[in-house]
């Protein structure tokens, strides 16, 4: 094999012979398909026509062969251009061809398309640049190399910005430069770079430290970079800053506690009555949810801006003890009132766009955030401001006023229940009181019936022997008979005094219609009470008699008093028919004495007597304490006698058992009182 | 004083009210009819028991003591009295009513007319029956 064959099997190169003035000598197969010319065609040219395309001057070219004569040897590497125009990467070497003696003889040039090549070289740079920027461009990522010793070999943007310092100021320092000084000082970052080694992968989550000494929350991925032989060349350390994702989820955890303890004071608000122990728990949770010293419900007070503390912790007991508090001593209350929503108040000082909150500030709070209670029931007017009040300055959070407002919440749910439930209870009382009432109307109906029918009853006896009495008058008359004169005379006088009866009957009924109206007047006088009651059993004593009971009278010479004889005598009169009414057949005891500056009446029955449960009722109107069928009367004696007593200033009791008897006893004031009419007691009148 | 008492023909009236008793009795005196008085029913059944034999008692019903009710029970209970005839007094409207309930012979509605009275009476004091 010739070395012609040689030279021109080998296709990628071009190998061209030039003589000393660079012609072209001879061309290769491999010269003709990197150049795209023919042997032909460039036989014995210049050789700088191979590069007509290139735009060099081609005398440039010769001076590439003076360099090879020189130098023994020119080597360049750039684009080319082809016979049709066509770019390729050339690497090309001129050499100086000398005789054996040394003398030139002219130069050999081999180029080499290496565009294949050059294109692959240029995708890789490319694509190593690509990834050096991506790196460098991610801003929440640090990314940064270690060297095998963990000292930083590289440092982007995002590490930059996480860690604060510059890739200048931390290349070849040690990664514990980044951690905390206690982790520093225990080895966790050489442990942790022992465990990428060992592991490959090593994930870290914990505190770091800034280049201005802050702390964040950092995520870590350190990966140890091997050779392919396996080699240990570094390590690739990914961090991110968990700050704000840490405090999300630290708020998140909050906002859970908060929304429970919430929860859990709307528990307590349901199964509380008392909205004042509702009221001071909601600020003890307030407080201590929001961590703050001092917190407070104010009510507004009715048509005036001024507030009253209905609840508080921190506060001193003069602040709580109910005062009104202006609406000035306090910061932006008007304005929670006013919005509707939560009011935060970062720096209270400064905070002076209505009114200087001087309540606050002498209690040296900073910052506040105050939520509106809304009143029960229809009102526009909210109940009150339930407010948070700090003496260091805080920012408080959007979730801290929906948490304040949820405890706001809760306090007017337990005002709006504790109004419901107050109306219900008036209402319930209302219905008691209306059915008590339509009780005591029933009752007042059936006493006015039996009264009625008591009445008529009393008013046909005496009017039942009038009339008989009468008829047989007339019956006589008619018949032409004479009566003699005692006869006429008697007959007559009882007919009159069926009249008187029935005259006191009304007289009775009329005291009765008095009594209602608060008119029965008492007319005072000089009089000795032994008189008066004398003269009231005078007339009594044949009806005693009568009904089998002896009348025991006991009294002293005289008792002299102011009083209204005609009602004494009435007085008197009924006590005395009423025992010998249900005490006949038994003695009646009638005693008069002094006690003190009071006379003294009693009349003691021993007949069937008074339950304890009928005493007191027997002094009502048309009231008696006997079935009425069994004893006539209206019912109205005791009534009577009793607002007859105590118009005269005096009292009527009664000490009684069923079956031993009755002993009423009426005290009266030997000076009777200037008052003549009887005061009125409507309610006593109108609940017998 | 035309009209002679008959001592055969005897009342008994039995009220509370003593101008009642009186006033009855009177009228009766005046139809020549005697009549005794009681002022309740306790006192009634005494005079019953003691040999008062009366053509007809007039019976009030309200009294203190023993009323006209219980008065009846013990009169029917008793054989020797149980068929003396009863004519309730009474100011109630429901005096027939009454009256059936008790077993009674008739009802005088108080205010009493002199003619029911007399006619009342002499159905039950005729001269040839007592």
């Amino acid at each position: 094999m010739s070395f012609e064959v040689l030279i021109d099997s080998l296709r990628d190169y071009a190998i061209v012979m030039l003589d000393l003035h660079g012609r072209i000598a001879s061309w290769s197969a491999g010269a003709e398909r990197v150049h795209g010319f023919t042997a032909e065609e460039v036989g014995g040219a210049d050789f700088s026509v191979l590069h007509q395309h290139d735009g060099i001057d081609p005398k440039r070219r010769h001076e590439e062969l003076q360099i090879a004569e020189k130098t023994g040897r020119f080597e360049y590497e750039g684009w080319r251009h082809r016979k049709d125009g066509a770019r390729y990467w050339a690497n090309t070497i001129i050499t100086a061809m000398r005789s054996r003696d040394g003398s030139l003889l002219g130069f050999a040039q081999i180029t080499r398309d290496l565009t294949e090549r050059r294109k692959s070289e240029d995708e890789l740079r490319q694509s190593e640049e690509r990834l050096r920027l991506l790196i460098e461009s991610i801003h929440d990522y640090a990314i940064f190399m270690l060297d095998p010793d963990g000292r930083v070999a590289s440092w982007n943007k995002g590490a930059e910005r996480i860690n604060g310092y510059s890739a200048a100021e931390i290349k070849g320092s040690h990664m514990s430069a980044l951690y905390t000084r206690g982790d520093a000082q225990s080895g966790k970052p050489e442990r942790l770079l022992s465990e990428a080694i060992q592991g490959g992968r090593v994930e870290d989550e914990g505190w770091r430290v800034r280049k201005d000494g802050s702390r964040f929350w950092a995520n870590s991925v350190i990966s140890a970079l091997r050779s392919e032989s396996g080699e240990l060349r570094g390590f690739a350390k990914v961090v991110r800053d968990m700050t704000e994702r840490r405090s999300a989820e630290q708020a998140l955890q909050s906002r859970i506690v908060q929304q429970a303890a919430a929860a859990e004071l709307g528990l307590y608000a349901l199964h509380t009555r008392d909205v004042n122990a509702v009221m001071m728990e909601a600020t003890k949770v307030a407080s201590r949810m929001l961590a703050v010293e001092l917190c407070s419900i104010l009510e507004l007070q009715p048509q005036s801006a001024t507030f009253v503390m209905r609840a508080g912790v921190g506060w001193p007991s003069e602040v709580l003890s109910g005062v009104p508090i202006s609406i000035d001593r306090l910061s932006d209350a008007e304005r929670a009132l006013c919005s509707g929503g939560p009011v935060i108040v970062q720096n209270l000082a400064a905070e002076s766009r209505t009114h200087s909150p001087t309540l606050l500030l002498e209690h040296g709070i900073v910052s506040e955030m105050l939520a509106t209670v809304v009143a029960p029931g229809e009102s526009t007017r909210p109940f009150g401001v339930f407010g948070v009040h700090s003496r260091t300055h805080r920012s408080f959070s959007r979730a801290d006023a929906a948490f304040l407002q949820s405890i706001a919440n809760v306090v007017a749910a337990a005002l709006a229940r504790t109004a419901a439930e107050d109306q219900i209870r008036a209402a319930e009382a209302r219905a008691e009181e209306e059915r008590a009432r339509l009780k005591q109307a029933q009752e007042g109906l059936r006493a006015r019936d039996e009264f009625l029918s008591v009445a008529s009853h009393e008013l046909r006896t005496p009017l039942t022997a009038l009339q008989l009495q009468l008829q047989t008058l007339a019956q006589s008359l008619s018949r032409g008979e004479t009566w003699d004169e005692p006869r006429a005379t008697n007959r007559l006088s009882k007919a009159i005094r069926q009249t008187d009866r029935l005259g006191a009957l009304v007289e009775r009924l009329l005291d009765v219609s008095r009594l209602g109206g608060g008119m029965l007047p008492i007319h005072t006088e000089q009089a000795d009470l032994c008189e008066i009651v004398k003269d009231a059993i005078e007339p009594l004593r044949a009806q005693a008699e009568q009904a089998g009971s002896e009348l025991v009278l006991q009294m002293p010479e005289s008792i002299a008093g102011q009083w209204d004889r005609m009602r004494l005598i009435q007085v008197v009169t009924n006590l005395l028919a009423n025992a010998i009414k249900y005490g006949a057949g038994k003695p009646i005891e009638v005693t008069l004495d002094t006690s003190g500056a009071r006379a003294l009446l009693r009349v003691r029955d021993h007949g069937i007597g008074i339950s304890e449960h009928d005493r007191e009722r027997v002094f009502q109107r048309f009231e008696r304490a006997v079935p009425v069928h069994n004893y006539g009367g209206l019912g109205l004696g005791l009534y009577i006698s009793r607002h007859l007593i105590e118009a005269h200033g005096g009292s009527i009791d009664v000490r009684s058992a069923p079956g031993e008897g009755s002993e009423f006893t009426v005290a009266l004031p030997l000076e009777a009182p200037v008052s003549t009419v009887l005061p009125t007691q409507l309610g006593q009148v109108q609940s017998a | 004083m035309n009209t002679k008492i008959d001592p055969s023909k005897l009342v008994l009236v039995v009220d509370d009210d003593q101008d009642i008793r009186e006033a009855i009795s009177e009228a009766l005196e005046d139809d020549g009819v005697s009549s005794k008085t009681a002022c309740d029913g306790k006192a009634a059944l005494e005079c019953l028991k003691n040999g008062t034999k009366p053509c007809v008692i007039l019976l009030d019903m309200m009294m203190p003591v023993m009323d006209g009710w219980r008065f009846r029970e013990l009169q029917r209970d008793d054989p020797a009295l149980a068929n003396i005839p009863v004519i309730v007094l009474t100011a109630h409207a429901d005096a027939a009513s009454t009256a059936e309930r008790m077993g009674a012979a008739g009802y005088l509605k108080k205010p009493i007319r002199l003619g029911e009275l007399y006619e009342t009476v002499s159905r039950f004091c005729a001269s040839d029956t007592c």
